[in-house]
């Protein structure tokens, strides 16, 4: 049998390239930007210019990346080149959500290694309060867990909707896809309501203990039902 | 103990309401090539998707060996559309050494001898293979594993009857002993040469399964025209 | 070579090794391939070859060396008596054939005798 770590490998190497392209991108049009931005006039050549023409490049990149590697994520589940392996559906899920993540963290960490050079080359160094690492660190933690919030919700809905299609008829599933779309678009919208209000609260009113320990068995929840899916109905295309 | 057998007992699979397969009893002996024959749509896929453990909403029991499992099945039997879904940017070498990781019983040995018999060029990407070329790397990556089952779906389409010769010739001289290769085609005289067994698939149900050899000795026919027996006035039938 | 699917294949991978020993492609006392290099050179099954050869065992055609492989026979009279045997088989079907047209045991003769000289005379002039 193929082990979870194996099959986490396999998948992180063969999303990475998607990771790499991200990157790329995010720095060729930061310096094009930055190009433009100094033959347009408006600003005199200096690091300074590539420091801010990559910010929005690297939020754009993030989401671009985040989506991408949720679909592949989402082919995983209904493509045989993955269901065929010897591998229990649990230790396929672990492997996948796990590949990822890791994809994404290397994404997030190699941006944020650049952001740093770009900001110590125009700010110099200076360390913040060390009251700010706090927030910082609960802001990315929520982060997080709401990124791995969403990627097993969006498989819950697909694994939902492609059980839910294989007992319709042929011609039934098109009807079908748009009303489980629109369950979720509704349904989605609650649920990031509840987390935009989450993220509105000032910093001293929440528990960070306790939102975890929501989410955690949120996530338990969901991915044991994914599980289930996979075990019992979801066969590949 | 019967540890020695793929069986399939009571089978029955529905998909979009639809009844595909139903009822279907089969029993094979390890260690012979069999040919699942059957028209387009008659459940060939199915049954191999079935026995490989992609499809799992079904009633009955599928064995091999001793396993009903699923995962148990995977490890047992290899198939030749576990590449469907892989990224065809891809090149050859890149998606077996993919393989080599995700399967433990796949020797990169072998697959570097079938893809120089089967003239493939590895350092190729996959979208850049013709039909037939695709089919014979399918092949190669199928039959480069090391196990009791192989599930070979119309592994000869697109390919010119020469180059089939040598395929066919390249498998027998492969062939362990106590191995099973199922290949499932719709023209029978492709592969009927080296056919131990015959399954015939029609209306949901295996209609025969016999042995190639007593079959010609028993009804002095071709396997074909035993194959076409089965399909004759069935234009009126529907 | 190509098969007639209608008949056994094994009963056709006997014949075909009959031709080759009687026309000596395959000399007495020599060594056949192995069965697996057999059957890919034949495109047929491993199992079909090996009942061929197990019949060509027991008729003696065919002589097993333990280790080594299956060898043309090299007892002469086991030869004889198979070219015999072939030769009888094919003119029994002509005969049979011949019968069915109602010719007699002179007119076959002489058709035979006939057709003969000419395939000679036909060879002669090419």
């Amino acid at each position: 049998m193929t082990n979870t770590w194996t099959m986490t490998k396999v998948l992180i190497r063969q999303r990475i390239q998607t990771v790499i392209n991200t990157v790329i991108v995010t720095i060729v049009a930061t310096i094009i930007t930055a190009i433009l931005m100094y033959f347009g006039g408006s600003a005199r050549f200096s690091i300074e210019l590539f420091y801010y023409a990559f910010q929005p490049y690297l939020i754009i990149g993030g989401l671009y990346l985040f989506i991408r590697l949720a679909i592949r994520q989402e082919h995983t589940w209904v493509d045989n080149y993955y269901r065929s392996v010897p591998i229990t559906n649990l230790k396929l899920y672990m492997a996948n959500l796990f590949s990822t993540i890791c994809n994404f963290v290397i994404y997030c960490l190699v941006q944020s290694l650049i952001f740093a050079i770009l900001e110590v080359t125009t700010h110099g160094i200076h360390w913040p309060e060390t009251s700010i690492w706090m927030d910082v660190a609960e802001v990315v933690t929520i982060l997080g867990l709401t990124c791995l919030f969403i990627w097993t919700f969006v498989s819950l809905v697909h694994l939902l909707s492609v059980t839910i299609m294989a007992f319709l008829p042929e011609t039934q599933i098109r009807l079908a896809q748009w009303a489980i779309y629109l369950v979720v678009i509704i349904t989605a919208s609650y649920l990031f309501n509840q987390l935009w209000q989450l993220f509105l609260m000032p910093f001293s009113r929440y528990n960070i203990a306790a939102i975890f320990g929501v989410f955690l068995v949120i996530f338990a929840l969901i991915s044991s039902l994914n599980v289930y899916l996979l075990d019992k109905w979801v066969e590949t295309k | 103990m019967t540890t020695n057998k793929i069986s399939a007992e009571h089978l029955t699979y529905k998909r979009n309401r639809h009844l595909i397969l139903d009822d279907l009893n089969l029993n094979v002996q390890q260690g012979h090539f069999i040919g699942l024959l059957g028209a387009n749509g008659a459940g060939k896929t199915t049954l191999m998707r079935l026995l490989n453990g992609v499809a799992t909403n079904f009633t009955g029991t599928i064995q091999i060996g001793a396993s009903e499992s699923i995962v148990d099945r995977k490890q047992l039997s290899s198939f030749s559309e576990s590449l469907k879904g892989v990224n065809a940017n891809r090149t050859l070498h890149q998606i077996a050494t993919d393989y080599a990781i995700m399967y433990l019983d796949f020797s990169e040995k072998a697959f570097e001898n079938f893809t120089n018999k089967y003239e493939l060029d590895c350092h190729q990407k996959l979208s850049a293979l013709s039909k037939g070329n695709r089919k014979k790397f399918a092949t190669a990556l199928t039959l480069s594993r090391q196990t009791q089952l192989y599930l070979l779906d119309e592994p000869f389409e697109g390919i010119d009857s020469m180059t089939r010769k040598r395929l066919i010739s390249n498998m027998i001289a492969w062939k362990p002993a106590a191995a099973t290769v199922m290949i499932s085609d719709h023209h029978v005289n492709d592969v009927v040469n080296i056919l131990d067994e015959i399954v015939v698939l029609k209306d949901k149900h295996v209609v025969a399964h016999r042995n190639t050899e007593q079959l010609r000795e028993e009804t002095g026919m071709s396997v074909e025209a035993y194959y076409e027996s089965f399909y004759e006035g069935s234009a009126t039938d529907d | 070579m190509e098969f007639d699917d209608k008949v056994p294949i094994y009963l056709q991978i006997k014949q075909y090794l009959y031709q080759a020993i009687i026309t000596g492609r395959l000399k007495s006392g020599a060594q056949l391939p192995a069965v697996r290099q057999l059957a890919a050179e034949l495109t047929v099954n491993v199992n079909t070859v090996q009942r061929a050869l197990s019949e060509l065992i027991q008729e003696g055609v065919l002589v097993t060396r333990r280790g080594r492989g299956n060898f043309v026979t090299d007892d002469i009279k086991v030869l004889i008596e198979l070219k015999n045997r072939v030769i009888a088989t094919e003119l029994g079907t002509l005969y049979r054939q011949l019968a069915d047209l109602n010719l007699s045991a002179e007119e076959m003769k002489d058709a035979f005798a006939q057709y003969v000289d000419e395939q000679e005379a036909h060879h002669d002039h090419q």
